[in-house]
Order: C-alpha cells, then structure tokens, then sequence
C-alpha cells in the first residue's frame, strides 16, 4: 500500500538516519512511501508550552499538506500523539475540524502500524546483539503501545531483548521541560541511565527520537558506548541475516 | 453567611448541569461463596496483614485459646471485656483459670486510664469481612477503647458472621434499626511505616490482635 | 494561613533535584509504594471497572454538591453533630478557635488531616496560645523538625531514621535510637500522655455520606481513633468535595483508596463516625463539629475542564508515580499539596499568579493517570492550565521568541528547509568550542546533566531528494 511519512522536525534534523530507516523498512515490505516535502513541525513545542494559538496553526498546515488519503506512519509516538488525541479538539472549531479528525484516525505509530495495522511482527530483520527497551511515554500511555515493539524486537534475529528496571519510567525529556527544567530532567534522566547500564546492552532502542537524544546525552555523559538506536533502524537492519 | 454562599457559589457553578442517576453498587463476586470457603479466605487475608488467627470447633477450645492468649500476654493478665453475651462468657471462663487474672466488663463510662492499663481488651465482632480480612465492631454498649488502648486486642465471633465484602458488611450494618455514633473497623494491628518505610506495628493502637474464630457459638 | 512558598519553585526544584541523598529517599518509600500498588491491583478482579464505578461515584457526588451539602448538613445535625461552614482557611480556623474557647480546650490533639495544613491550623492554635499535637508519627516527626509535610501519605518521606533519631534526641531530649521500632515506641509513650490530655481532638475526613451523616476516617497507626474517641470535643475538618451520595458508596471507594496509597487491601483502622456519643453508648466524644470547607473549591466546580480535580481522594498515588516528584519531593512545591496533583489544585485554590511555574513541572509523561483511582487526567488538565497561564501571565521575551519565531519557521517549508544549513553550522561550532553554548540559553540548560546531540551533516529533507534526485511532486 502506499504510506505517508511525518519524519518528525527531530529526527529530520538530528537523527536523518531514524527516518531512512523508517523508509527502507517499509519499502523492503513492499509498501510505497510518500514524503510530503511541505512537512516541518507538528506543532506539539508550542502546544506542550500552552501557545494554543501557535500550536493550532502548524496543526492545520500539518493537516493541509497529509491531506491525501494514505495511511500517514510517525517514527515517534509523541507527535502520532499529538496528531490523534490532540489534533481534532485543538482545531474543532474551526475549517479543518474534519480534516484534523481525519488524519487522526489513518495516522499510526510506527511499531503500532507494523504490528495492528499491517499484522507483521516479523519483519525480515537481522541485527545481533543484547538491547534493552525504553518505552517512551506517550508511545505507552497515550497509545496503549507496549507489547507491540517488543513483539517486533523478539522477531529480529540475532536480538537479545532484555528488560530494565522499571522500562516505562520517564527519561525526564519532556520537550520543553528538558531545558525548563534542566537539573530536574537530568536528574529523572541518571536513574533511567544507571538501568539501562544495569542490562549490560549493546544498545538502547525507543521509538522517540526525543527520548533517545536525552538517553545518548546521559550515557554519554557517563562515558557509556552504549548505542541509542530507534526501533526502526534495527528492524530496518539485516545484518546478520 | 458563609453558608449561604458557599451554597450559592456551588448552585452557580452546577447551574444546568444535568447529572445521571448512579447506579446501585452490585454484590461482589465473592458474595456466591459459602460459610466454609468464607472462612479459608478470610484467615488467609487476616493473616496477611498481621492478625493471629485461632479456629477453634467449640465454646470450650475458644476458652483453651483464650488461656493460651492471656498466659502469653502476661502473668497476672488485668482483662478489659465487653459485656456482650459471647465475650462476656469465654472471657469469664478463662480468666478463672489464670490464678491472680483480673477482669473487668466495661458496661459503662469507664476512665481511659483504666482501660489503657489492662494488658488485653476482648471484644466480639459483629462482622468479618473475609475480602479484607477485616472486623466490624459496632459502638452501641460496648466502649471503643477496649479495642484501641490495651496493647493485646482479642476479638471472639462465631463463623456465621462472616460476610463476603465490605459492601456487605456496611450494608447489614444498615439494615440493622439503630445507628451507632462509631463503626469501627480493624484490619490488622496498629501500623507505620512513616520511618524509612519500615513496617513497625503498636504505635498507638495495639501491637498484637487475635481472632478467635469458633465454628459453632451454639452450645 | 499556612505558610505558601510558592514564588521559588524553580530554585527549589533546581536545588532538590542535585540531592541524591533525597533521592534515596524519596525512591525507597515511593517506588515501594507503587510496587505494591501493582500488585495489589493485579490481584482485584475487575480493578478497572471499580476505577470507573470509584469515578461515576465521586463525578456524581461533585455534580450534585448543591443538594447532597445540604442534606449532610440535615443528617449530620440530626445525628446530634454541629455543622460549620468556612469559606476560607482563615474562616476555618477561626472556627476551630471558637470551638476551642468555648470548651476551654488547651490541648489539641491532631490525626492527619490534608486540609489542616492546607490552612494552617497549627499555627493559627498556637498563636492563640492552645498547644496542638500532630500525633500521627509521620506528621508528628516533621512537626518535631519544624517542618511541612512532603507527601500526602508519608509526610516526613524526606527523613531517614538517623534524621529521626537525631530530632528525638534534640527535641524530645530522648536517647539516641537506633531503630525505628524503638522511635516509634518512644512517640507512642510520648503521645498517650497527650491523647489522655487533650481537650479536643482534630481529625480529617476521607469520605462523607450525605445519605446518612456519615464521616469516614481511614488511618493505620490508631491516632485517628484516638482523636475522635478520647478527647471530650471532636472536630472534623473536610473540604466540601468530600461527599458522597450514599452509605453504600463507601465500600467501593474504600476499596481503593488503601491499595492507591499504601498497597493495602484495607487500613488498620477506618472509623464510620455519626456523631457525638449517645445515651447508651460508653465512650466517645460529647461534641462533634464538622468544619465544611470551600477555600477555592467552588472555583474547581465552577471551572468545566478543571472540576475533575475535585474526585481526588487524596491517595498520593500519582506522587509515587510522578518522576518530577521522585526527584525534588514535596517541600520544593512549597504547598500543602504537592506533585502532579498539587500542580493541578494549586493553580486553582492559590490562583495561578501564584503558582505560574507549577503546570509547566511535568513531562506529561501520564504515569500520574495511569495509577489514579478515580481516574483524573492530570495531564490534560496540566496542559489545559498552560495555555491559560500562556495567555494571562507574561512569559520571558525570550520564551516568546523562541515559540512564535518556531511558529513562523515551521509555517514556511522553505524557512524551515532553509534553518537547516544553520543548524548545522551552529551544532558543529558548538561542538568545537563548547563555551559556545552558554550564549544559547537551552542549550547551556541541556548541557548541564547531558552532552549535547549534534546536527546530522544531512537533513532527511536533503536525504530523501538526494534518494528521489528531487522528484517529489509537492516539492514546492
């Protein structure tokens, strides 16, 4: 089928390769993928800091340019969040109400489409080592996702998933709150750091590029080699197939 | 008058609310088990949070019991009782075994100084709720101290008032014709863990309670 | 009134959040507590369709407030009791004041009650020379250390057992514990003498009936009955959102409660209180005054999106959960109520002038939601007070810049398209003189517990035409 993807304004200008991945993945399952070149930001800065009015603007130019039909895949749960729960009331009330509502409901996570929408937990993947599993926030309690990446982790070969303590706790990245509050955010951040190490992984896998930048930023910081990967790179990856 | 606006600020902030009607609270699903299975459950969650259980078949064995407890609690014991008929007649028979035990029955206003001295309270339960493992002690004739100042609580019921659920216990309660000012309900002895979340029980209420469950309270 | 300290919530947080001795702390008792929450949770059949009947009982209740109050009032009264209304802390205390004058009480004996130190009764019975003792042990410790209460149920969760022994010793004059056996021992002697004392005994209230006039208080260690049995005068202190409907609302909501905040089936103690003692009954207090407070709340109710706040039963749950609040505690609110819930009520009880900072402490992250019993969406509400603390208080310019500008760039895919190049070029100079980032206020934020991520060499926007030779069709 054919999909459209939203990189998300981070990955787009700090992790490309999550969006590459994101593409090759779904291509090597057969799927066309679109990437609507109007794309920016989804506007969740702005909302998540109270600018409504701001937010809803870059909500509606979102809404415009993935007007067409296709299933619209986010590398991110946070801004597939912001696009499903937070998109149709925040633009209800004026002209693209229907079209917000709309997207909201063809726009998928993308562990969440590979998985509910598409059926697959086998990907054709291969990648070898130990990774342990952040389940970013709203990835987990917005979108009810946390067997999902799991399921797919377990279906690469050559992957060893095992569990931190307390997977589902925050990094502490917020958005916003990171840099509004940095002494709080590191220091949510170095317990989720100490677990992570704790597992002895090769690698940390979310599905966020946010999470992920505060996760490198605290392992490195520690002096750890421990690699942050997005779920899509290792499912994108066949190296040891 | 404050009462009238409060009232007035809650009336304005309701106006044209519509509010659906609520729902009767349904029996719990442990509401189908029987005597027998009510008692399994609730000795095992009595248990759980501390309370020492004694099942015992006979009027006779809640007395054994109840000497065994009073032996334990100290030489001498000094007994605080309520008149009610079960624990007026097992704690009367045990404390007559007990050379130099005292009992009182606390059938009126009695001062908390004498009640707080005794080194064992024994009261009778009008409920067990088997779901939590908790007692129901009603108030009418029957001092709440009893059960709150001594450092040993023993509470002695027969196995027929075992009910399933809290919602039950409440609800026969009011069914019952008078109300009292307190419905106290025990689970477990006093407890903190306000230090360094360690468990520590007696702190102000007692360290140790015992129920003396009988089988049978017929003769 | 109580002592607010609002206005330095930002330093406070900052300084809390570099102390990893509070942290232990902080992590021993609340991660415990969430732990068993979990498990007690599993084992109850049906848990979230009573989370959903536990919400339908207390939205009802808050949706007919201004019939269910009233009736209270009747029942309570005709039970024998004495209702009092106050519309604010400072109404409330001087209620409990007059109670106290009239009984000619000097000696209060307090069980824990939120809204005491909500509005700061201690200070207010002290002034007037009647001595008041917190008597349950958490409370009673940080009354010793002269301090508030940092959580709703372990209020001296901030204090080890040396901090302990070392206040028992420098207050209390006692010999240095080592135990919290023998300091909880030492409170228990300590404080019989005062329950046997005390003139009036102060209580909270967790639920009320109005159905019947029931009062409903739920304790562990014993001082809560000790408070409304002992003393000849009792006085229950209750916000008005308090109520419920009926008698039988009680057991699903006390079903919850215990295992929401300490992973109990049920508290050692609850208390079912109707009035003062009667004629056939041999203890128990002559008098019992129920304080009903507003002090904020009828703007809860009168607020559409924020009247959800007022199902709170006050389990303390969502600040085990909350990781902002494993990380600073309660003190560095600098209000009675604290952690995500705390940042949700304070806005609307203290007015957000005062508290323009407290919604923004959150990362959203819902763990608050997840473990609420009745089910309050903390985060939308936090969201929903940000956007109104957005349009009523000024930011820093610097904040608004950086939003609006965001807003235009993102507006424009070619302003935005062409942010790249600068992006890049400022990652990579800040990567080679690190002393850079100081001039960019975030980024020098970042830098403080991270390192910082660099800009990728290729954008995916340049990627993806570098894939597709620039064939896309909406490429502008």
């Amino acid at each position: 089928m054919e999909v459209q993807l939203l990189v998300t304004c981070l990955a787009d200008q700090l992790a490309p390769e999550v969006g590459e991945a994101t593409v090759d993945l779904l291509e090597r399952l057969g799927h066309r993928v679109r990437f609507p070149e109007a794309q920016t930001c989804c506007g969740q800065p702005a909302f998540n800091d109270g600018f409504s009015a701001e937010a809803a603007a870059l909500a509606a130019r979102t809404v415009e340019i993935f007007s067409a039909p296709a299933p619209v895949v986010v590398p991110s749960g946070s801004c597939a969040t912001m696009i499903r729960h937070f998109y149709p009331g925040l633009l209800e009330r004026g002209p693209h109400g229907p079209a917000a509502r709309a997207l909201a409901a063809r726009t998928f996570e993308l562990s969440e489409f590979l998985v509910r929408v598409l059926g697959r937990t086998d990907v054709g993947a291969g990648w070898s080592g130990r990774v342990t599993y952040h389940d970013s926030c709203h990835l987990l309690r917005e979108l009810g996702v946390r067997d999902e990446p799991r399921r797919l982790l377990a279906g690469v070969a050559g992957v060893e998933l095992v569990e931190m303590a307390y997977p589902e706790h925050c990094c502490g990245f917020g958005g916003a709150f990171a840099v509004k509050f940095p002494e709080v955010s590191s220091a949510i951040l170095d317990p989720k750091v100490e677990s992570i190490i704790a597992t002895g992984a090769d690698a940390v896998v979310a599905n966020d590029t946010g999470c992920l930048l505060q996760l490198a930023g605290g392992l490195r910081r520690r002096g750890s080699t421990i690699r942050t990967l997005h779920l899509a790179e290792i499912l994108a990856s066949q190296a040891s197939r | 008058m404050p009462r009238e606006t409060i009232l007035n600020a809650v009336r304005a902030a309701l106006a044209g609310d519509r509010v659906p009607p609520l729902a009767p609270i349904a029996a719990g699903a442990a509401d189908a088990l029987d005597g027998a299975a009510l008692a399994v459950r609730f000795t095992h969650e009595a248990r759980a949070v501390g309370t020492i259980v004694h099942e015992v078949g006979s009027r006779a064995a809640a007395v054994d019991t109840l000497v065994a407890i009073l032996d334990a609690a100290a030489p001498a014991p000094r007994v605080v009782a309520w008149p009610t008929a079960l624990a007026r007649e097992l704690a009367t028979a045990a404390v007559a075994r007990i050379a130099g035990a005292d009992l009182r029955l606390v059938e009126r206003a009695t001062p908390a100084d004498a009640i707080a001295q005794a080194d064992l309270g024994i009261t009778e339960a009008d409920f067990l709720v088997a779901e939590s493992g908790t007692l129901v002690l009603r108030a009418r004739g029957r001092a709440r101290t009893v059960s709150l100042l001594p450092p040993t609580h023993v509470a002695v019921v027969g196995r027929e008032r075992l009910v399933a659920d809290l919602g039950a216990a409440l609800a026969r309660v009011r069914a019952m014709a008078d109300r009292d000012s307190c419905l106290t309900l025990i689970t477990g002895p006093s407890r903190t863990a306000d230090i360094e979340k360690k468990l520590v029980v007696g702190v102000h209420g007692p360290c140790t309670l015992h129920v003396v469950l009988l089988e049978r309270v017929e003769a | 009134m109580a002592a607010i300290a609002t206005r330095d919530f930002r330093a406070r947080a900052a300084a809390a959040a570099g102390d990893t001795a509070l942290h232990r702390k902080l992590d021993a008792a609340s991660l415990r507590f969430l732990d068993k929450r979990a498990r007690v949770f599993a084992a109850l059949p049906d848990a979230d369709a009573r989370r959903d009947r536990a919400r339908a009982v207390k939205a009802h209740a808050i949706a007919t407030l201004d019939t269910l109050l009233p009736e209270l009032e009747r029942r309570f009264t005709a039970n024998g009791g004495i209702v009092h209304w106050a519309r604010d802390g400072a109404a409330a205390c001087a209620i409990v004041l007059d109670i106290a004058a009239r009984a000619g009480v000097r000696l209060v004996v307090k069980g824990k009650s939120m809204v005491s130190e909500e509005i700061g009764l201690n200070a207010c019975l002290e002034a007037a020379g009647i001595e008041a003792v917190e008597t349950d042990l958490g409370e009673y410790i940080v009354q010793l250390a002269g301090e508030p209460p940092s959580h709703i149920i372990t209020p001296a969760i901030h204090l080890s057992q040396d901090d302990v022994a070392a206040l028992f010793t420098a207050r209390l004059g006692e010999p240095l514990h080592s135990t919290a056996e023998a300091l909880t021992a030492a409170a228990r002697r300590l404080l019989r003498a005062k329950f046997r004392a005390a003139g009036m005994g102060v209580t909270g209230v967790n639920f009320a009936s109005a159905e019947s006039g029931t009062l409903v208080v739920v304790e562990n260690e014993g001082n809560g009955r000790m408070a409304l049995t002992l003393p000849r005068v009792h006085v229950a202190l209750m916000g008005i959102e308090k109520l419920v409907a009926r008698d039988e609302d009680f057991a699903p909501m006390l079903e919850l409660l215990p295992r929401s905040a300490t992973g109990q089936t049920l508290t050692s103690y609850v208390s079912l209180v109707t009035g003062p003692r009667r004629n056939d009954e041999i203890d128990g207090p002559e008098a019992v005054h129920l304080v009903l407070l507003d002090n904020g709340r009828t703007r809860l109710l009168a607020d559409p999106i924020m009247r959800e706040a007022l199902y709170c039963l006050r389990c303390g749950a969502c600040l085990n959960a909350c990781p902002v609040y494993r990380r600073i505690g309660g003190h560095a609110y600098g209000y009675a109520y604290s952690g995500p819930i705390g940042a949700v009520i304070a806005p609307a009880l203290l007015g957000i002038e005062r508290v323009p900072d407290l919604p923004f402490a959150s990362t959203l992250c819902g763990a608050c939601r997840d473990v609420c019993p009745v089910r309050i969406d903390i985060p939308r509400l936090l969201l929903a007070w940000r956007a109104r603390i957005a349009a009523a208080v000024p930011r820093a310019w610097g904040e608004r810049l950086l939003v609006r500008g965001w807003r235009w760039i993102a507006w424009s895919p070619r302003l935005y398209r062409a942010l790249t190049p600068i992006v890049r070029a400022g990652s990579a100079l800040v990567a080679r003189i690190p002393a850079l980032a100081r001039l960019a206020p975030p980024l020098a934020a970042w830098r403080r517990g991270r390192e910082l991520p660099r800009a990728a060499p290729r954008s995916f926007h340049e990627r993806w035409r570098d894939r597709r030779h620039g064939t896309d069709p909406d490429a502008p």
